[in-house]
């Protein structure tokens, strides 16, 4: 049963275009009500979309365990990639984008720190809905080996509680 | 020289130990010193400033400053609910979050402040921030009940909050100003020891460069003055050319070899005189273009040149073909007596080569390399005795007369001091009436027991001034013996010396002649000096003068071996003898030759019109002597009056003769 779940997801990456090496895996998720929250995207022709956590789980589904700088034992994180979402809304070329989370908090991200590196915009932990009070609904992870390793990353593209992003200006 | 006691030499000796060994070890060890205290200080530095950041951390600033935002999010919802005077749905959610919100921030500023020592003042924000959560989340669940005192609540709560957010940002302040004021205190530390260490590096690089430099200038000087050294020990400094040393070793590399070669040795004519006159930078520049000249030729020839010290060359080449030597020797020559350049002007030279090959000397290679070298060495002395500026091929005939010559001579100045000389007399004969007048002085070397005529040795003696001393010799002698058979004998004989033209440098014959006169008591018209004119004489000005001062002491003079050598009119004229003594050549001819009897009668004819004596030499018949007499001469000199006696029978003799021809005319 393994071996054919195995095939099958080889198989859907093949035809995806791209295979997520690494500890970025990817993963279908299972119906879940979700705290009430949105992230709203503006694409590269000024359209915004948004997008509930439900609605995000509409792109491909990722899972990730890792551990955070507030989080000390290794947790399950999943949801969809900040790459797919800018590619979908044409914000993959852009040199960066600004990321505006609920509590007014703002952060650059390069797209070279982007290509670099693999970002979860996690939207369920340990299986379940993520909340608020845990720096959810909506955040951005990186796994910590890849966030260790990487020059660009910072704690500051760790991003919770995200709801914009737009091209940076 | 510095004197190895002396406090510089000291001091040298200090500085040549720092470069060599203790330098290299001092300067390394000063600077991991310098190192290690720069890398410990600045280490305590770095500990110091991050214990001052670990207490103070930017994001605590910040989120002191994003909380107060936060609290203020939670009471702006609250109070448009107050002032809607409803919860609505929206405003509901808007609470939840900006209360979820707000829970985050803190959790979050609480996990910052994990493991750090927290203020009374952080502790007293974190719990108002705690308890302003709580209140919201019992609004929550009460389902917003009463909104109106949890507004009241939350305002108070929120004051308390914002009160203790600030003190918490002062002191923030506070604990930033300190580390500022401490990061300016170890900018200020670490810029001296910057500086410090700075010049600390300065100087020992400096004094490990200069160090360095005196090694590298000292083991550079060293190497130069082994090279010169090395130089030197086989090469002439001056001319650059080897020396006698290496001279030495290719002369017994040759004689090694087996093979045939000749060996040349050359010596400056009047080197010296071109020291003396023309200083000590021309006599250099002289022995530097001979050293080109031979260098050249030693090139040209498959041969090796070298200086032997002063002004003697030698010249090693290979091949004993005298014909090829020869040419060798007369471009040799040539080459020396082109003019060259010096600073000064332009100089000429000379050159005096003996050569001598290998093949003529015989004998095993020790031998043959002292006997080589003999051999050259005669050579070349043969030239210099031959008036220089020539080549002498060496040749043991040669060297066999020469060195009896030259033995001759080595014994000439004890044979004058000892004696060994004697005067002999040869009389002058009046050719009318065959009385003998007077008599010429020959001087005899009695030497091993026989007798030396002075062909033999008179002329070595002018090569060496000790014709001066026998001609003196002879003056005494001849006017002593003269003077003596003239007083005892009644007799008025002359005495004829012969007068070297050597004498004619100086006046000091003057003086002679005078004591002469002086110790016999003999009359000067007695005394007869005969000189000859020869290459020396043609100084007319300086022996006219001595020949005056001969004729003013009453003395006379004659010509010598006139009609031969360098006899001429003029020198008649210049010099007025009183006495013309016609040579021997002239007589030889004289019965069978018109042409000479022409010549003699001219002679004659001169003669008496400058009112001279004629005294022809060298008579040998009566019939010659008839010949002469009809020619109108009237004194004569020869074998057939009489050869060379000693005094007591060449007097007792005359005195016979005389005696005898007396009695003949008056009988």
């Amino acid at each position: 049963m393994n071996l054919k779940i195995t095939a099958m997801l080889f198989t859907l990456g093949l035809f995806a275009g791209q295979l997520h090496a690494g500890p970025i895996k990817q993963a279908t998720l299972p119906p879940i009500e979700h705290e009430q929250a949105a992230l709203t995207v503006v694409a590269s022709d000024g359209v915004e979309t948004r997008y509930s956590a439900a609605e995000l789980e509409m792109f491909p589904t990722y899972s990730l365990t890792t551990t955070t700088p507030w989080r000390d034992e290794p947790t399950v994180f999943e949801g969809v990639l900040l790459s797919d979402i800018l590619e979908k809304n044409g914000l993959n070329g852009s040199p960066s984008i600004l990321v505006t989370a609920e509590n007014d908090y703002q952060t650059t991200m390069s797209k070279d720190l982007i290509d670099s590196v693999q970002i979860l915009v996690a939207t369920r932990v340990d299986g379940k809905a993520h909340s608020r009070r845990v720096r959810g609904p909506i955040q951005f992870i990186i796994d910590a080996e890849a966030f260790a390793g990487s020059s660009l990353a910072t704690e500051a593209s760790l991003v919770w509680m995200a709801a914009r992003i737009e091209a940076a200006e | 020289m510095i004197p190895p006691s002396s406090s510089k030499f000291r001091f040298q000796r200090f500085l040549d130990a720092i470069a060599s060994r203790l330098g290299i070890y001092s300067a390394i060890g000063v600077l991991i010193l310098i190192c290690v205290g720069m890398g410990t200080y600045l280490q305590s530095v770095v500990i110091e400033l991050d214990k001052s950041l670990v207490e103070f951390e930017d994001q605590q600033v910040r989120n002191g400053y994003v909380a107060m935002s936060d609290v203020q999010r939670l009471v702006l919802v609250a109070h448009q609910a107050v002032n809607a005077g409803v919860m609505s749905k929206p405003l509901a959610t808007e609470f939840r979050t900006a209360a979820d919100i707000l829970y985050v921030r803190a959790n979050h500023f609480r996990q910052l402040s994990e493991g750090k020592e927290n203020s009374f003042i952080k502790n007293s924000a974190l719990a108002t921030l705690d308890e302003i959560v709580a209140l919201a989340d019992d609004t929550v669940s009460n389902d917003f009940q009463d909104c109106d005192l949890v507004f009241k609540k939350l305002i108070s709560l929120s004051s308390k909050a914002r009160e203790n957010l600030v003190q918490f940002l002062d002191e923030m302040r506070r604990q930033a100003d300190l580390i500022t004021e401490q990061q300016a205190g170890v900018m200020r530390h670490q810029q001296f020891v910057v500086l410090a260490n700075l010049a600390g590096l300065t100087l020992v690089g400096s004094g490990a460069l200069l160090l360095l430099r005196r090694e590298v200038l000292e083991r550079r000087g060293r190497e130069i003055a082994e090279r010169r050294s090395e130089f030197l020990a086989y090469f002439d400094s001056l001319t650059e050319i080897p020396n006698r040393i290496q001279f030495q070793d290719k002369l017994a590399e040759y004689i090694q070899s087996g093979a045939h070669f000749a060996l040349i040795f050359i010596d400056l004519d009047e080197f010296k005189q071109i020291n003396d006159t023309k200083g000590h930078s021309a006599g250099d520049a002289t022995l530097k273009h001979v050293g080109r000249i031979l260098q050249d030729a030693a090139e040209n020839n498959f041969g090796f040149a070298a200086r032997l010290g002063g002004d003697e060359f030698a010249f090693i080449v290979p091949t004993v073909d005298l014909v090829s030597l020869e040419n060798l020797c007369k471009e040799l020559l040539d080459k020396g007596s082109r003019y060259f350049d010096y600073e000064k002007g332009q100089l000429k030279l000379s050159f005096s080569i003996g050569l001598a090959t290998s093949k003529m000397i015989e004998g095993s290679a020790s031998v043959i390399a002292e006997a080589l070298s003999r051999a050259t060495d005669f050579a070349l002395y043969v030239s210099k005795d031959e008036g220089r500026n020539r080549f002498t091929i060496y040749d043991e005939t040669l060297e066999k007369r020469f060195r009896m010559r030259r033995e001759m001579l080595d014994e000439l100045p004890d044979a004058i001091a000892n004696n060994a000389l004697e005067v002999h007399y040869q009389p002058k004969v009046n050719l009318i009436n065959g009385e003998t007048f007077g008599f010429e002085a020959l001087v005899r070397w009695r030497r091993n027991g026989d007798l030396v005529g002075p062909d033999d040795f008179i002329k070595l003696a002018e090569e060496s001034d000790l014709v001066l001393d026998i001609d003196r010799f002879v003056l005494n002698r001849a006017s002593s013996q003269v003077s003596e058979i003239n007083r005892t004998s009644g007799s008025n004989f002359s005495v004829s010396v012969n007068l070297s033209a050597h004498h004619f440098a100086s006046c000091r014959i003057v003086t002679w002649i005078k004591e002469a006169l002086c110790d016999s008591d003999l009359q000067p018209t007695l005394l007869t000096f005969e000189i000859t004119e020869t290459v020396e004489m043609l100084d007319w000005k300086s022996a006219g003068e001595v020949i005056a001062e001969i004729r003013n002491l009453g003395c006379n003079i004659a010509i010598d071996d006139f009609g031969s050598g360098y006899s001429s009119l003029s020198y008649l004229y210049s010099t007025s003898p009183d006495e013309l003594k016609i040579d021997r050549s002239l007589i030889i001819e004289l019965e069978t030759s018109a042409k000479a009897r022409l010549l003699l009668k001219s002679i004659f004819e001169i003669a008496r019109n400058l009112r001279m004596d004629v005294t022809v030499e060298g008579i040998g018949s009566s019939q010659q002597a008839s010949i002469l007499l009809s020619m109108g001469a009237k004194q004569g000199q020869g074998y057939l009056f009489g050869r060379p006696l000693i005094a007591e029978l060449a007097f007792d003799a005359a005195m016979l003769g005389n005696a005898t021809s007396t009695l003949k005319l008056s009988g």
